[in-house]
């Protein structure tokens, strides 16, 4: 869409951000704390390591972390592998 | 008893966890190799079935997790995966794998290489998937590889091992266990290995794909133990000229 075009302030816009999830972009709401982040996807904290902009948060973090605009954010676990 | 990186094990025969059609099969297979040690993968969780853990199925006071860094196509790559797997909290153990080329999945040495130099300064225990070539085999133990795993033939093809005569001087010279890794598609191949004096093999694709994974897993397990038992027990001298079995004297009354 043109930068030039008038848009009022809807609620998407005032209060929701981007981030890119594995690949997927997904709308939060600013603040969102990482372990509400999975639970909201259906994902068990405990299982999961996560990789936010290249940093591997430790699993203590996930309670506290905050998510930060455009993060881009690695969900990753332990599959079946030889 | 096979010790690596001061941990003892009484299976020499470790499992791969892939291609097994349900979680279910795989635990039992598992169960039924008696294998101590399994690998395991990193991948990106599915989001549209997060639920989807199959690892929440195995013990892992049961199984020593043994993370690989497969789909590394560099040195870079496997050390991304290497971290990711360690911040799991699952130790530091390692099969190292860095295979560029995903046609064959051979292993590129350079990069394995510099990867299990790096690794082990961050205090990894890295186990080296590696091409059949002693004189890498090595270079990797003078870099500080646990053991190492070089292969018997390609990932998956079941060839067993067309590798034997560098196998053979990989395991004279080691100072570090090896593990013969990749290609091993029956129990007579693993238990080939273990005549040749290999102190380990890992097997997934020949138990994953089996038509009986459970049996074929037991089958593996027993294979290994013969040829463990073989090597132990000193094989008869290969020759070319035959030698009778039987006494070649008390015959004169034939004649």
């Amino acid at each position: 869409m043109s930068p030039w075009v008038w848009r009022p302030a809807t609620f998407e816009t005032v209060f929701y951000m981007e981030i890119i999830c594995n690949g997927e972009v997904k709308n939060i709401q600013p603040g969102t704390k990482l372990v509400a982040f999975l639970e909201n996807l259906g994902v068990k904290p405990d299982t999961v390591f996560v990789e936010c902009d290249g940093v591997i948060l430790q699993k203590k973090e996930y309670d506290t972390f905050v998510l930060p605009e455009n993060a881009r954010l690695e969900l990753i676990r332990f599959v079946g592998g030889g | 008893m096979l010790t690596i990186a001061g941990r003892t094990f009484r299976s020499r025969l470790f499992g791969g966890t892939g291609k097994f059609s349900s979680s279910r099969v795989m635990k039992e297979a598992l169960d039924a190799s008696g294998c101590e040690m399994v690998t395991v993968a990193l991948r990106r969780i599915d989001l549209d079935n997060p639920e989807d853990d199959i690892m929440s199925v195995l013990d892992r006071k049961k199984y020593l997790f043994l993370p690989n860094t497969s789909g590394a196509r560099d040195a870079d790559e496997a050390i991304r995966l290497a971290r990711l797997a360690r911040a799991s909290g699952g130790g530091d153990w390692l099969k190292l794998e860095v295979t560029p080329d995903p046609r064959t999945l051979l292993p590129d040495p350079v990069e394995t290489l510099k990867a299990t130099e790096i690794l082990v300064k961050e205090g990894f225990i890295v186990l080296p998937y590696m091409n059949a070539d002693p004189i890498l085999a090595l270079r990797l133990q003078d870099a500080g590889a646990a053991a190492v795993m070089p292969l018997g033939s390609p990932i998956g093809t079941n060839q067993g091992i067309m590798t034997a005569f560098q196998i053979e001087i990989i395991i004279n010279q080691a100072r570090v266990p090896v593990v013969v890794d990749a290609g091993l598609g029956a129990p007579s191949h693993a238990a080939q290995a273990m005549e040749m004096g290999a102190d380990a093999v890992l097997v997934n694709t020949a138990i994953a794909v089996a038509g009986d994974p459970v049996r074929i897993a037991r089958a593996f397990a027993m294979a290994v133990e013969a040829g463990r038992d073989a090597f132990e027990a000193g094989l008869g001298e290969k020759r070319v000229d035959a030698s009778a079995s039987s006494p070649e004297t008390g015959l004169d009354f034939l004649r």
